[in-house]
């Protein structure tokens, strides 16, 4: 059981140790493909200040609070599911499939409306609950088919060895499916650090560094929404938000690569 | 979900609106959120008259990039617009000062609302209202009304980075409703509901003097044409 936790953890370290070499990566590949518009100064406060640092934070602080909060409870929830009581798993699949369907920008308009005034204010927070609400359904969902394929034998072989039934459930279950759960853990935070919708609504749309739990903030995907379209043609400005998609790509991809790290 | 509609509403009548202007008989006028309601008025009155003009809002930013890819003939916008584009000044548009009802009455000077958009006051206790942290609604960076607004009251000098960046005019109302303590501009709306309008200087919007008014240009491309110069009448005619 030492070895499995060993290897959780080195596999955690790394998933971190990456995502700091992302951001330091993609300042590096914007300045390496000339997107010289956007700069790597702290504040988006345009047409004056085209810095990418807050966005940037923004966004992965984002994307990891999301995917913290929203895929760790729909991993508990899928074990529960796939293991505690698989009998009331069509039901409440069922049920989560409603909320699968459910619109962001309702979802949003939810935070908007019922949230705020409880947490007291527009920032990350907000949009961390809220995108943790939206990615719960279908995480869910995926977890649980993922789950499901564990092969018996593995359950029945640590209970075989003297650990117990629980062990078994939290520490060689998933190691088992670790390649597919890897696979949607990557699924779900592209999907998050893109989101602009929710972001927009709830998260104060202020650029300045640096980004706050509970103080307006931005991120890439919330400047993109707000800003695209009406930044003058030719300006620097334009050409920063351009680039600006072009780092969020950039996020995207390697976020995805520094999650997959968990599985080397 | 109404969102998605009504933007899909928008580009529906984005593109039937450009496709009518293509055939060359429709005037096109884009630009202002705030300037809108004069905008539609002024084009009823035109059309009454045989001149149909479509109205498509965008924000005064969108609107200069419209007019100056020749797509539409008009832009409404409360940023100056620059050459290669044509301008004329068709009048100015008030700016209510609405804060949240807890706040109470506080007299606001021109000097304070500087103080609050650079982010110099953050309680109301400095302003001699309540002991109440301040939350100050602005616009995101795309919107005229900010810029405007950041001309005439702070120059060149730095924005708050504490502010709430709204989308529009009634997001900005709504977060100014819900939110003890806030405050924000709205362009435009004399009586907004469920806010307190603060006197500036000790007026209010509609009363003559008031000091928070900002400019509404016409952007237009070469030499006015008839059309051109008769909705611009009309719309001069509904501004003060």
């Amino acid at each position: 059981m030492r070895a499995v936790k060993r290897t959780w953890l080195a596999g955690g370290t790394l998933a971190a140790g990456a995502l700091l070499i992302t951001l330091a990566a993609v300042v590096l590949v914007l300045g390496l493909m000339g997107a010289d518009e956007v700069t790597a100064g702290p504040d988006w406060v345009p047409p004056s200040a085209l810095g990418i640092l807050a966005p940037l934070l923004g966004s992965v602080a984002v994307a990891c609070g999301a995917l913290l909060l929203g895929g760790g409870t729909a991993y508990l929830a899928a074990t529960f599911l796939s293991f505690e009581r698989p009998r009331a798993r069509p039901v409440l699949l069922g049920l989560f499939g409603a909320g699968t369907w459910m619109p962001t920008v309702v979802l949003g308009l939810f935070g908007v409306v019922w949230l705020q005034p409880i947490i007291g204010g527009y920032g990350i927070l907000a949009v961390i609950i809220v995108l943790s609400l939206a990615a719960f359904w279908p995480a869910t969902a995926h977890f649980t088919a993922i789950l499901d394929a564990v092969p018996r034998e593995v359950l029945d072989g640590a209970i075989a060895i003297g650990a117990d039934g629980a062990t078994g459930r939290r520490l060689l279950a998933p190691r088992a499916v670790r390649t597919g759960l890897v696979r949607a853990v990557v699924g779900l935070a592209g999907r998050l650090v893109g989101e602009g919708t929710v972001t927009a609504l709830l998260i104060g749309n202020n650029g300045s560094y640096p980004p706050a739990l509970l103080h307006p903030s931005a991120t890439m995907a919330s400047v993109l929404l707000t800003e695209g379209g009406g930044a003058p043609p030719g300006s620097p400005w334009e050409g920063a938000l351009w680039s600006l998609g072009l780092a969020l790509a950039i996020l995207a991809a390697l976020l995805g690569r520094a999650l997959g790290a968990w599985d080397a | 979900m109404v969102r998605l509609v009504a933007l899909a509403a928008a580009l529906l009548l984005i593109a039937s609106a450009l496709a009518a202007h293509s055939h060359g008989r429709d005037l096109v006028v884009s630009g202002s959120t705030g300037a809108l309601p004069a905008a539609e008025e002024a084009a009823r009155a035109v059309s009454s008259r045989g001149q149909p003009v479509t109205v498509v809002a965008g924000g005064s930013l969108l609107g200069l990039t419209l007019v100056e890819r020749g797509d539409v003939g008009i832009a409404l916008s409360e940023v100056r617009p620059r050459p290669p584009l044509h301008a004329v000044v068709l009048g100015q548009l008030p700016v209510a000062v609405v804060a949240h009802r807890d706040i109470g009455p506080v007299p606001l000077t021109l000097g304070d609302l500087r103080a609050i958009v650079s982010g110099a006051v953050t309680c109301w206790c400095q302003l001699g209202g309540r002991s109440l942290r301040l939350t100050f609604f602005f616009r995101t960076p795309v919107s005229g009304v900010r810029i405007a607004l950041l001309q005439l009251l702070l120059g060149n000098a730095d924005v708050t980075a504490r502010s709430v960046n709204a989308l529009s005019n009634g997001d900005v109302l709504l977060g100014v409703r819900r939110t003890p303590g806030a405050v924000g501009f709205v362009e435009g709306v004399l009586r907004p509901e469920g806010v307190e309008v603060m006197a500036v200087d000790g007026l209010y919007p509609a009363e003559r003097g008031y000091p928070l008014m900002i400019p509404i240009y016409a952007a237009y491309r070469g030499r006015l044409s008839p059309a051109q110069g008769a909705y611009l009448a009309a719309v001069r005619r509904l501004l003060r």
